[in-house]
């Protein structure tokens, strides 16, 4: 009697397993099997075409400028477009929180949410476009004489611009609930003691949703970093995102070895930046219990 | 309005149909300690959150030391709450904590330094500056919140149920602490609370609520001992409510005919509004305290026979349930005291411990 007690949670856990397993395998099988393999790729290793066998022939010839280029613009369009976005956010939340209308404006922020990113992009270039939107106001007002080239641009303002558009829903919602989340005591008290405005924002709303607002950065950074959609309609010629150059190593080129080097960096670079916002959000959870 | 800390003239709030406070005038005298004490839903937050400045009353004025603050933003009132849930800043260090409003109104760096470590002693928090709030038990965020408050030295301190977070023994040790500083620094202090034991023992004044009305303001002894309507009555302390005909009435003393026999009672409020309506036949109610009721030897006055139906053990005293006449009355008696259940005994009142109060009432 005593000995099937202690059996009891064993077999349970073992059930647990069980149940996971589902999701464990694919876990297992399309994320940690997959990179995997592409490492091995990098390497020499399972090689589509022609023979298999190690080699650092993909590397030593990877770091050229291209690949340097490509990497900056990627992180550049990636930081700027994240955090523009949150910028818009943070206001845009807390006067979402405060309005009225809450749901009905959080419903029609969250629109571009629904539209595919190519839809979105070809939708945006009519903004940002030589003869778009934006510039025919601006060359209607007076304010510039010569339309400003925005698309395929080499510092990519029509780029982030889409980018920011496609992002603020998913930012919003994030930053929305932790405005929310911020007690209405707290803000009262805050208020009580003579903090208003810029000063309640630094010194209560900043500390206690910067962690919301680290995740809302990284999701979109992510997101952005490893864009092919938007960056091959509004991007310039040259440089390429990383997805790009990725595509046109495989496509043009059908060199698997490179472009596996190029998904290399690019799961680094993701891990790199989970590992920053964990060691962040580890800091911020000491400082604000 | 010299000598006047806060003046309330007509006070009105409404929430769609909902009157949360209903044309409330009081004032309040500087260094005073008033309590609004109410059931829930009565009002007293929200008279409290429009002293703070946190809600614009929709009608009615209220006066500073003789200043309109109406139109004054709550950083600008110099009043400083503490809040039901403490409020304090978690990503904040306790001495953060303390020196936040300090900060916001620009208090010299040396003079910061000083009032901190003044009301850390005050609120005995000395040595834990460096703490986060998650590390502090309810108490001591309470006290932090205290500190918090008196630092910015304010003109009027406003409690909204500091206590009702923290456990009974905690309650009783916090409650003299906020009683010792607002006697020590005479500051004028408000107070919500639902607890009327709380209240009779904080209070200068207290003023009871219900349903947005002011129903009485006096002092703890005057709200207890002389109510001035059946809900007062039965809100502070327990009462019996005996509904009655007024069958004569001189020099200050009623007599009533009442279902459980013919009582005398006090005509406690000179200028009530009793008094000028109280003519012969006029319908009263009594209320008596199950305290002041006491078992007798069928002599004395306000005398009446009653049927022990259930007793309940109170510690310290024990509660009779008595069927007088079909009537149910409560009535404490030392716990020492012999009653047997379904046994009739004679128990009596002093006038002088039977209120008469008007019928009608909210």
């Amino acid at each position: 009697m005593e000995r099937q007690k202690k059996r009891m949670p064993v077999l349970l856990g073992a059930l647990k397993s069980l149940l996971m397993a589902p999701g464990l395998l694919y876990i297992i099988l399309c994320a940690a099997m997959l990179i995997a393999i592409m490492i091995g790729q990098s390497f020499g290793y399972f090689q589509i075409t022609g023979d298999s066998g190690f080699t650092l022939q993909y590397w030593q010839s990877f770091f050229d400028r291209q690949f340097i280029d490509s990497l900056i613009y990627s992180l550049k369009t990636g930081i700027l477009s994240s955090v523009l976005a949150l910028c818009i956010c943070y206001p845009l939340a807390v006067m979402i929180s405060k309005s009225r209308m809450q749901k009905t404006l959080l419903a029609l922020m969250k629109i571009p949410m629904f539209i595919p990113a190519l839809v979105a992009s070809f939708l945006l270039l009519n903004l940002v476009d030589y003869n778009g939107f934006i510039n025919f106001i601006l060359t209607g007002l007076g304010i510039v004489k010569e339309p400003l080239r925005m698309r395929n641009d080499k510092y990519a303002i029509g780029v982030i611009c889409i980018q920011i558009w496609k992002n603020v829903p998913t930012q919003l919602i994030i930053m929305y609930s932790a405005v929310l989340s911020i007690r209405k005591d707290i803000t009262d008290a805050a208020h009580n003691l003579g903090c208003r405005g810029l000063s309640y924002f630094i010194e209560i709303m900043l500390p206690m949703t910067i962690s919301s607002a680290l995740v809302a950065i990284l999701l979109v950074f992510i997101g952005v970093f490893g864009d092919f959609a938007i960056s091959s309609t509004a991007g310039p010629v040259y440089p390429n995102t990383l997805s790009s150059l990725l595509q046109m190593k495989v496509n043009l080129f059908y060199d698997w070895g490179q472009a596996s080097c190029i998904g290399v960096v690019m799961v680094a670079v993701a891990i790199m930046v989970i590992c920053l916002y964990t060691y962040l959000s580890r800091l911020l959870m000491r400082a604000n219990g | 309005m010299s000598g006047t800390a806060i003046e309330v003239r007509g006070l009105l709030k409404q929430f769609d149909d909902f009157t949360a406070v209903n044309r409330i005038s009081f004032s309040i005298e500087p260094g005073e300690f008033v309590t609004l004490l109410g059931p829930s839903g009565c009002g007293k937050t929200t008279m409290l959150r429009m002293l703070a400045g946190f809600i614009r009353p929709d009608d009615g004025e209220i006066y500073f030391n003789g200043r309109l603050m109406n139109d004054i933003d709550t950083s600008e009132r110099n009043t400083a709450m503490v809040f039901q849930s403490y409020a304090l800043f978690p990503h904040k260090s306790v001495y953060e904590n303390i020196r936040f409003g300090l900060r916001m109104k620009k208090v010299p760096k040396e003079e910061q330094a000083k009032r901190i470590k003044e009301a850390m002693e005050m609120v005995d928090l000395m040595g834990l500056e460096r703490r986060k709030p998650y590390e502090l038990s309810g108490g001591q965020q309470q006290r932090v919140a205290l500190a918090r408050a008196i630092v910015t030295r304010p003109d009027v301190l406003l409690f909204d149920e500091p206590l009702s977070n923290l456990d009974a023994k905690l309650r009783d040790k916090v409650r003299e602490d906020i009683r010792r500083l607002q006697r020590m620094l005479g500051i004028t202090s408000i107070y919500v609370t639902h607890d009327q034991a709380e209240a009779l023992s904080i209070s200068d004044r207290i003023i009871v609520m219900n349903k947005g009305h002011m129903e009485q303001m006096d002092t703890a002894y005057g709200i207890y001992e002389k109510p001035d309507s059946a809900f007062v009555a039965d809100f502070v302390g327990s009462a019996n409510l005996i509904p009655g005909m007024m069958l004569h009435c001189e020099n200050g003393i009623a007599k009533v005919e009442t279902d459980i026999g013919t009582l005398e009672g006090s005509e406690f409020k000179e200028d009530m509004e009793l008094d000028k309506r109280s003519k012969l036949g006029y319908e009263v109610r009594l209320c008596i305290r199950p305290e002041d009721i006491r078992a007798c030897d069928d002599s004395g006055e306000n005398v009446f026979r009653g049927r022990v139906t259930d007793q309940i053990y109170l510690g310290n005293t024990r509660d009779l349930i008595l069927d007088v006449r079909g009537r149910s009355i409560r009535c404490t008696v030392r716990k020492t005291q012999e009653f047997e259940t379904g046994g009739e005994y004679p128990f009596s009142v002093d006038r002088a411990f039977v209120h008469v109060l008007r019928k009608a009432g909210r």
